[in-house]
């Protein structure tokens, strides 16, 4: 189990490295000198010189990303080119707002999703489980921005549609994110819990006279959370990823917020500060989610020590 | 030992002549056709696509449904100039922000565009994003997965260029490649088969993978048949089945993608129009004017579960064990 686990983390490092690379080069071309975002077009010369020479800015692209790479892992991310701030703190002050958003919608959609889910399989082809279906399926049909909005129009004047200053302002972003997470929740719980029931063990169960409830929640519940839990996990790294619409959207500045900004600002520094931030907690979730999964299913961790 | 094949040979032929003689020609066409038909009751033939997609449609109501409305939607989009009197980038500041009528069926949007005609030529932006990058990203996906489940030297190389497409949110990836390459529909295209292309390929090599140990992919390199052959004529068919799903299931996906950019401004430009467009358009009208918000998202709405619900019913007959 710990083998499986090292070996995964040490499969990690030339994704990370390759996503830094990759975000490196592609910002890199865009046109446009990084000093005339950062100070205007009237500098004086000597200012240049001494920001080119502190920010490595004349030496060649590999000796720039090496030296990105290597601020990168002191937690250096570099100073934007807009805020005049370190993007780390910026970064870190927008973080709890995204967490505080992700972990409500999370919540939200296990607390809908999972039992929507059991109430679909167990009552399957009924009108209750049309009913959640098609639910499910617009959350997953729609666009955020689009549900936002509507949701926007429908509280207007009765919950605070746009901001981050109270408690109150989470409840519709996170209504719209966990529509979203909910529908595909609920469709996993569904299908994977049908093909759970038609396992050997439920006839058995069935044949033995367990009750019909205690055998959803005993026998088939245990195996057909599996899949589900990682899905969740997975989730749960996307929405810590900036929920870029939602935040866009309800004006909350969080980490997706930040990565619009710097594209509307080109804000090298801060795009690709926040980029690799993301995709940083996108790759942890991923491992969270394997190495779930391998506690929780005996027979990965026997086929991954191999 | 020559000879001993010889006798073999002339009593083999006799005992076929003597066949030949007891039976007559109608007796044993009738036995030939009995074997056959042994051999057919005895190993069933799988069913072909077409029985496939027949079956769906009687059995899933729901996806022959949703084929018949994308089937219209494609008509309605595709022929828009016949079908509406309005021009959709014409400005009328009369008629602004007028409420469903007969004559604006939707009502008009905040230049007093007709909202329905611009539907209608929006759906055609949004129904190329959906279409022309999943093609792209998928015939991408289609040799990368069979080089990397077929040459197993290329395969750690592909799989963590995927791994690292995969890693990225994809709207965030999108949104970066648009930010270095401008913001057009082209573009667009670009984008969204840069993201693509990582699911399908994972997809495909792991049926690659299952299908080169079959025998008759053996048999193919036995008989000396190339490598690329093998992949492309003898691995590629048998894999269509998961891709058509695949490629249904896809096009939703890149429709939202598509909406999403031009959300935060970095996708369709005014004045064309897309669904997600107008959609973004109709944020500062949305609570006045609510017909600006609504009808373009429910033409969203109606694509994309169709897609959906035409993509599951695909996958429930051609290919019950395939996950998305």
């Amino acid at each position: 189990m710990l083998k499986y686990i090292t070996k995964r983390i040490l499969v990690t490092i030339p994704v990370l490295i390759g996503v830094v690379f990759l975000i490196f080069v592609m910002l890199s071309v865009v046109p446009g000198d990084p000093l005339t975002v950062m100070m205007g077009e009237k500098v004086k010369v000597d200012v240049i010189e001494r920001l080119t020479k502190s920010m490595h800015l004349d030496d060649p692209w590999y000796v720039q990303f090496a030296w990105y790479l290597w601020n990168a892992l002191h937690g250096d991310f570099g100073t934007s080119y807009k805020l005049m701030r370190s993007v780390s703190s910026l970064i870190a002050n927008a973080f709890p707002k995204t967490l505080m958003l992700a972990v409500t919608a999370a919540a939200l959609s296990w607390v809908i999703g999972i039992p929507a889910g059991i109430i679909s399989a167990v009552k399957k082809n009924s009108l209750v489980d049309h009913l959640f279906m098609g639910f499910a399926l617009c959350g997953v049909s729609l666009p955020a921005f689009s549900v936002g909005m509507l949701l926007q129009n429908i509280f207007n004047g009765i919950l605070p549609v746009s901001g981050f200053a109270s408690p109150m302002h989470l409840i519709l972003p996170a209504l719209v994110l966990g529509w979203n997470a909910a529908g595909t929740i609920a469709r996993l719980t569904r299908s994977s819990l049908l093909e759970v029931l038609e396992d050997d063990y439920i006839r058995t169960a069935r044949a033995k006279g367990v009750a019909p409830l205690s055998m959803i929640i005993n026998h088939a519940l245990k195996n057909s959370l599996l899949p589900v839990i990682t899905m969740m996990a997975i989730q749960i790294s996307s929405l810590l990823s900036g929920a870029v619409i939602t935040e866009t959207l309800f004006s909350i500045p969080g980490i997706g917020r930040l990565a619009v900004d710097a594209i509307n600002g080109r804000d090298m520094p801060l795009l690709q500060g926040t980029v690799i931030f993301t995709t940083v907690v996108i790759i942890g979730g991923n491992l969270a989610a394997d190495i779930l999964y391998c506690v929780a299913d005996p027979r990965i961790r026997v086929e991954g020590g191999k | 030992m020559a000879t001993f094949e010889q006798a073999a040979s002339l009593a083999a032929r006799l005992a076929v002549d003597s066949i030949k003689d007891q039976f007559s020609p109608e007796e044993r066409l009738e036995a030939i056709k009995k074997a056959e038909e042994d051999e057919l009751n005895y190993m069933p033939r799988p069913d072909t696509l077409r029985e496939k997609l027949r079956s769906m449609c009687r059995e899933n109501k729901v996806a022959a449904a949703s084929a018949v409305v994308l089937a219209v939607m494609a008509f309605i989009i595709v022929f828009a100039d016949k079908l509406t009197s309005y021009d959709p980038n014409m400005v009328n500041l009369m008629e602004r922000l007028l409420p469903p009528s007969r004559a604006h069926w939707c009502g008009t949007d905040d230049l007093g565009r007709d909202i329905f005609t611009r539907i209608l030529y929006g759906g055609r932006v949004s129904l190329l994003v959906g279409v022309i990058p999943t093609s792209i990203s998928m015939m991408i996906g289609i040799v990368m997965g069979m080089v990397s489940g077929y040459i197993r030297q290329l395969d750690a190389v592909i799989m963590r260029l995927a791994d690292i497409v995969l890693a990225f949110p994809s709207i965030v990836l999108a949104m970066v490649v648009m930010y270095t390459l401008g913001a057009t529909t082209t573009n667009i295209f670009i984008a969204l088969s840069m993201i693509g292309w990582a699911g399908t390929a994972r997809i495909v090599r792991s049926q690659t993978l299952s299908l080169r140990e079959q025998e008759f992919v053996e048999a193919a390199r036995g008989m000396g048949v190339k490598k690329w052959t093998i992949m492309f004529r003898h691995i590629l068919p048998n894999c269509l089945p998961s891709l058509i799903v695949l490629f249904t299931l896809n096009i939703p996906d890149a429709i939202l993608s598509e909406a999403n950019l031009s959300f935060l401004g970095v996708g369709t430009q005014p004045p064309d129009s897309s669904w997600g467009l107008m959609v973004s358009q109709a944020r500062t009208y949305a609570v006045s004017s609510p017909w600006m918000l609504i009808f373009p998202s429910l033409a969203i709405l109606i694509m994309v579960l169709a897609l959906n619900f035409l993509g599951d019913g695909l996958r429930d007959v051609i290919d019950p064990h395939m996950k998305k």
